[in-house]
This record gives C-alpha cells, sequence and structure tokens, in this order.
C-alpha cells in the first residue's frame, strides 16, 4: 500500500492504565522476562546520570521478531511524505511504510493497515514498557501535579535504512538562527505574549 | 522556527538621550546544532525498536549493515549505542510548558539604571527558561551498507 498526499489518521487507542509489566502472560512471551526490574533498576541509574533515555539490550525475542519480517518485506511499501522542510531542510523523506499517523500533523499519508495489524501484539507489548518505563521516569517529580494515567500512540513507523543518500540515518542538522529580521519579529511576537 | 527547547535571552535597552528614546534589542539563542527530537511539541516519549537484518530477500551477507546505530546527546554526555535486533530504545521527550514554568517562577524580569554624567541608560531585561527539562537529543547513525530496520513510536500520555 503506497500512498501520499492527503490526512488520513487513525483513531488514537488509549492503553489503560497498568501498574507492572505483564511480561509472563502468554500474549507477551517475546518480551524478556525480567524485563521489569532491568527498567525499575537502570531508571535510577539514568537519573544520577541525569540522563533522560533508556535503552535496553534484547528487550524483544530477536527470533519472534524474525517471524514477524516475511510478512513485513511483502507488506513494507515506503511512503513519501512531505515535511516543511524542517530543520534538516529536507521536504521529502520516503524511507518509511507508515502504521499509524498523527492526527493533524505532518508527515500525513494513508497508513498500512495490514502492516499495523501484522504488529499489533509487538505494539501492544511497546505500550505497556513505555507506560512502565515513562511512570518509573516520572515518579517523584514534583513538577506534575497529576500520576500518568494511560499513554495514547500519536505516530507509527517503520523505517528502513539504506546507504544511499538521504536513505542512511535520521540526521537532522539544525541551523543556528541567523536572520536578526526574523529572530527580531521572532521576540516581539514572544514579548507580547509574556506581557 | 525557536523551538521549545531552546534557551531565548532577551536583552532590551532604552536609552533616554534628551527628548529623544532609543531601544535597542539585543537576542541570544541558544542552539542545538546536530541531531533531532521527536514529534512537533505533542510527542512526550518515544520508543525505537531495532528490527533484524534481512535475512529471507538476500543473503545475510549481503543486507548486514555497517555502521548504524543509536546516538543520544543526553545529561551533557554522547552515549552511543551499537543496537541490533531486539534492543528497545526509551526516549523521553516531556518538556514543562510556558504556562508551568511561569507559575513556577522561571520568568525572571530585572529593570535597573545605569547613571553616566547626566545621561540614564535604563536597562530592561528578560530571562526566559523556555524548557526546564532539555529535550533528549538523539539521531540514528548513518549506515555505510546493507540495510538496518526500525520500528519508531512516537507516545503522548494522559494525567
Amino acid at each position: 500500500m503506497t500512498s501520499t498526499g492527503t490526512i488520513n489518521t487513525t483513531p488514537t487507542r488509549i492503553i489503560p492504565s497498568t501498574t507492572v509489566l505483564p511480561v509472563k502472560s502468554d500474549e507477551y512471551s517475546f518480551v524478556r522476562p525480567e524485563l521489569q526490574q532491568e527498567i525499575v533498576r537502570q531508571v535510577v541509574r539514568q537519573k544520577l546520570r541525569k540522563q533522560r533515555h533508556l535503552v535496553l539490550p534484547k528487550a524483544i525475542d530477536e527470533t519472534y521478531l524474525d517471524t514477524l519480517f516475511p510478512k513485513l518485506l511483502e507488506l513494507f511499501h515506503p511512503q513519501t511524505v512531505y515535511y516543511n522542510g524542517g530543520i534538516a531542510k529536507v521536504p521529502v523523506w520516503k524511507i518509511s511504510c507508515y502504521l499509524e499517523v498523527m492526527d493533524g500533523g505532518v508527515p500525513t499519508t494513508n497508513p498500512n493497515l495490514e502492516l499495523k495489524a501484522h504488529f499489533e501484539p509487538l505494539l501492544d507489548a511497546c505500550n505497556d514498557i513505555f507506560l512502565f518505563w515513562y511512570r518509573q521516569q516520572h515518579a517523584c517529580n514534583k513538577i506534575h501535579s497529576r500520576p500518568v494515567q494511560s499513554c495514547h500512540r500519536l505516530m507509527t513507523f517503520v523505517t528502513r535504512y539504506t546507504p544511499d543518500p538521504g536513505e542512511e540515518a535520521l540526521l537532522k542538522v539544525r541551523k543556528v538562527v541567523c536572520d536578526r529580521r526574523f529572530v527580531h519579529q521572532q521576540d516581539h511576537n514572544e514579548l507580547r505574549s509574556l506581557s | 522556527m525557536i523551538q521549545t527547547n531552546q534557551v531565548l535571552f532577551f536583552f532590551f535597552f532604552w536609552a533616554g538621550l534628551g527628548t529623544h528614546q532609543r531601544m535597542i534589542l539585543l537576542t541570544f539563542v541558544l542552539v542545538s546544532t546536530k541531531q533531532h527530537v521527536d514529534g512537533a511539541g505533542k510527542v512526550d516519549g518515544s520508543v525505537v525498536v531495532a528490527l533484524p537484518i534481512d535475512r529471507w530477500s538476500a543473503p545475510e551477507s549481503e543486507n548486514a549493515f555497517e555502521g548504524g546505530g543509536l546516538t543520544f546527546w543526553d545529561g551533557g554526555n554522547e552515549i552511543h549505542y551499537d543496537t541490533r535486533s531486539g534492543d528497545l530504545a526509551l526516549i523521553d521527550r516531556y518538556v514543562v510548558s510556558h504556562d508551568k514554568l511561569s507559575s513556577l517562577g522561571f520568568m525572571v524580569d530585572f529593570v535597573f539604571d545605569v547613571r553616566c554624567s547626566s545621561y540614564i541608560l535604563k536597562i530592561t531585561g528578560c530571562l526566559r527558561i523556555v524548557s526546564l527539562f532539555r529535550a533528549v537529543w538523539h539521531q540514528a547513525d548513518p549506515i555505510t551498507k546493507g540495510k538496518r530496520w526500525a520500528l519508531v513510536i512516537f507516545y503522548r500520555v494522559e494525567r
């Protein structure tokens, strides 16, 4: 399914609140069993390092991902999406296939629902892992008045990187704002909002 | 163009000279020079799952990639991960809103006068810290050979 252009979003699915990572159920047999304990342990370490990311090696069983791959190859059709140029000034992105797209956001394309259905168990597991980690990450944070109840996916896509120019990485080079007139205009707007 | 993960400094100088008023605006924008953050203000976090090397459409030796992985600029450090199939990255994208910052007192305004001879230079400044929590900048590193697959999910949390 290859399509470009019009906005066609899927309704976001609210993921129910979970207090533990249900890794022991048959449904998530492909999630590493001791992942919950590792997340708790690693989040503490990352907080001490003042870091806000976490990489979990072998969180998903490689053999399970292997079973997904043949059909992924069959269903994967890169979709061309057009950004506003972004900070990389690269207006066309054409190495991803979108399973879900952001409501009213960019990039927009028609989601590949077949591929989404194929990845559904993995997406569900990712939801639970993310929610469990995010709660740990923001626990004891005085900034937040309310605890995290749930989460939903805004956008989901599969990307195939190649060595070809423009397809080898997700590099987005940010340029220093140098147009003083533009900065001044921005500042006037900001100042109005402040006052 | 000005992103929420940047720190803006506005300095206004009102120079009083007789009946003539001059306003001088100096602006400093601290920006990162590389990488990206996910989404456009809607994303609270994201997940990246490294997918297997394609061994089905061609021999693994042909599709096996060189390079790749993920690099994060987080907590003042540059950290590279040589991610492989099954590795899962979690990225916190939460940024405190401007309204929240204002209520927390992270807006700083100052006014002071500098007297020099018979002239008065009135200096008014505003320091605005747009994001209390810095964004986690990261990038998928380039590959030089083969193909690399990844599943990416952007999340929004509900409180």
